[in-house]
């Protein structure tokens, strides 16, 4: 039997045009011409190894780091936690009138990936759960008169597996989960992400858990490395565009996350794709006919879908690794996976922001309204949607003009190659970095140079087979 | 790397550039031509009527794509012998009970860009792909 697709994100009312086949072409040609170019012109000697931190006048960093802007920030992070439980489970169930999904799906999970890029680390400093890991802590040290000790030391092997896994969770929620965007499961999600959390962080201290395991915190923290602003201390300072991701911690898992991270774009492209859209019904039957309930059917298929895309990425980058670990040097495979892996997150960056431009632009206003000047949106007014009118700004319905498809065609192929750009850029130094022989780096970056135009012609693509 | 070696991918930018410049201008030309073509004719005669038939909760012949160009006036019946239920038009959020002996008929002109569902409500089965491209 044939089933009917239910479509699992009930938030999106409006999705793109498929971008034009010249526009493809041109955009896969200046791909090519840029890297050729880029290889041929780039700087002979690394730059970008040292971040060239220097501070902003002190009395900024002092007053951005200080304890009462610490409060409110986290106070108004933990606002928002709550406000999204309390509505997904006292609001209507409308995926698209209540506060929760639009919160969680587009102004969080979208919406702080350009805000992380451009400020930094900003969601640090709103993270409820850091905020209520630290007050609970300070009573807690208050209490006790001194400083209590994490009672586990957090594992080096753990790295950033945690995060990888949290950040897989969030995508099957988001794109698997035939529910996923209804409100109470939402609030129950981050209820019980938050418990997991509390747990963790019990066991392995607030600050410890936070920089490496707490799947948000490493995620915006990932994409604020590109950013040209870095709190150290007390300071506020600013680096090279890119040098934090050069910087960057090589720990366990990180493949595996930016895996994640690129992976599960590339299948919520793909599910709008003819591609896919044929397959899953097969898919779906098959799950059936072994068994499994209808409806989790198609769940099935689709889980298969997502780990079949993030494998791909990750299959793929190591392929290159591979290829690069052959021209000698002497370094191990694994080494050169972790030494290269940051380079993929300028690309994980369009890949998000290519995909998620339109979604951001026009759902983000049930929030926050882009007519002449921004205002508070209807969610703002509203957040149950019961009808009540707390701004006055009920009645703001979205500003679809505010973009229109070719200036979309335009910046998502724009986001793609600046991508591109930008890792063929951090793969050029770290190769001048680490090998000794300059034949060697050249050698080294032909392969990683294929691995980014294959994942750049894979976001074009995607991009050009959009609900077609 | 070696003068040679950056001389040597300077030429192969050059050549890739060379051959996308033939290779698209010409489908650049035919592409815009075409596209003209296509929305001088949408704009002179009226897109016909649309027509979607439900049966057993689902759409005759799956899930069918409807292209307009913005601007155009959508004229689309929705109809049915057995289902009765919502016909929900998202983007442009219009509702329209449809029953058996009862279609349902939207006439909406496109002014909203992009690829938009048009859902039996009751239980999201999607019936229709409507594409408004730009003019």
């Amino acid at each position: 039997m044939s089933s009917v697709l239910l479509i699992a994100h009930g938030l999106v009312v409006r999705s793109d045009l498929p971008i034009p086949e010249w526009l493809f072409g041109w955009a896969a040609a200046m791909v090519l011409v840029i890297s050729f170019v880029g290889l041929a012109v780039l700087w002979p000697e690394p730059r970008l190894q040292e971040e060239g931190w220097r501070p902003l006048p002190d009395w900024f960093g002092r007053v951005i780091t200080s304890t009462p802007v610490d409060i409110v920030c986290g106070a108004f992070g933990v606002f928002l936690l709550g406000l999204t439980v309390y509505s997904g489970f006292q609001g209507t169930q409308s995926s698209t009138a209540n506060f929760a999904p639009t919160l969680v799906y587009v102004i969080f999970w979208i919406g702080l990936v350009p805000t992380s890029v451009i400020l930094g680390d900003l969601f640090r400093a709103f993270n409820p759960w850091r905020a209520i890991g630290r007050a609970v802590s300070w009573v807690a040290r208050t209490a006790a008169r001194g400083p209590i000790p994490a009672p586990l030391e957090y594992p080096a092997w753990l790295g950033r597996w945690p995060a990888a896994a949290g950040i897989l969770a969030f995508a099957t929620m988001e794109l698997v989960v035939s529910e996923g965007s209804k409100p109470e499961n939402l609030a129950i999600a981050a209820l019980v992400y938050s418990a997991l959390t509390f747990v963790a962080m019990a066991l392995y201290g607030v600050d410890a858990w936070i920089d490496r395991g707490e799947a948000y915190s490493v995620y915006f923290n990932l994409f604020s490395r590109i950013s040209i602003f870095e709190r150290r201390g007390r300071q506020i300072g600013v680096r090279k565009l890119l040098s934090g991701l050069a910087s960057m911690e090589p720990l366990p898992g990180t493949v595996a996350l930016v895996a994640v991270m690129i992976g599960s774009v590339t299948f919520d492209g793909a599910a709008e794709a003819p591609l896919w859209t044929n397959i899953a019904p097969h898919l779906s039957d098959f799950f059936h006919n072994i068994g499994v309930a209808q409806e989790h059917a198609l769940e099935a298929a689709f889980f298969v879908g997502l780990m079949a895309s993030i494998l791909i990425i990750y299959g793929f980058y190591w392929l290159g690794v591979v290829g690069a670990a052959s021209v000698g040097g002497g370094f191990s495979k694994r080494q050169l996976g972790y030494t290269f892996i940051h380079t993929l997150v300028p690309i994980a960056l369009a890949y998000v922001m290519a995909h998620y431009l339109t979604l951001l632009l026009f759902q983000g206003q049930s929030l926050i309204y882009l007519g002449p000047y921004p205002k508070l949106g209807v969610l703002a007014s509203d957040p149950l949607g019961t009808g009540s009118n707390i701004f006055g700004t009920a009645e703001h319905a979205i500003n679809f003009n505010v973009i229109t498809s070719n200036e979309t065609w335009y910046c998502q192929v724009a986001f793609v190659v600046l991508g591109h750009v930008a890792g063929l850029t951090l793969a050029h130094d770290r190769a001048l970095a680490i090998y000794d022989k300059a034949r060697l780096a050249v050698r080294s970056q032909y392969w990683m140079l294929g691995v980014m135009i294959g994942f750049t012609s894979l976001a074009l693509w995607l991009l050009s087979q959009a609900n077609t | 790397m070696s003068r040679n070696g950056r001389v040597i991918l300077v030429l192969a930018a050059v050549a890739v550039a060379i051959v996308a410049f033939v290779a698209l201008s010409g489908g650049n030309d035919d592409n815009k031509n075409s596209s003209s073509g296509k929305s001088t004719g949408g704009t002179s005669t009226a897109p016909a009527t649309q027509r979607i038939e439900i049966k057993e909760g689902k759409p005759v012949g799956g899930i069918h794509k409807i292209t307009v160009t913005k601007g155009d006036t959508l004229h689309l019946v929705v109809s049915s012998n057995d289902t009765k239920q919502e016909i929900h038009m998202h983007g442009y959020d219009i509702a329209r009970d449809m029953a058996p002996g009862h279609p349902a008929e939207f006439r909406v002109k496109t002014n909203i860009e992009g690829a938009f569902e048009i859902e039996l409500e009751e239980t999201s089965t999607k019936i229709a792909n409507l594409q408004v491209r730009p003019d």
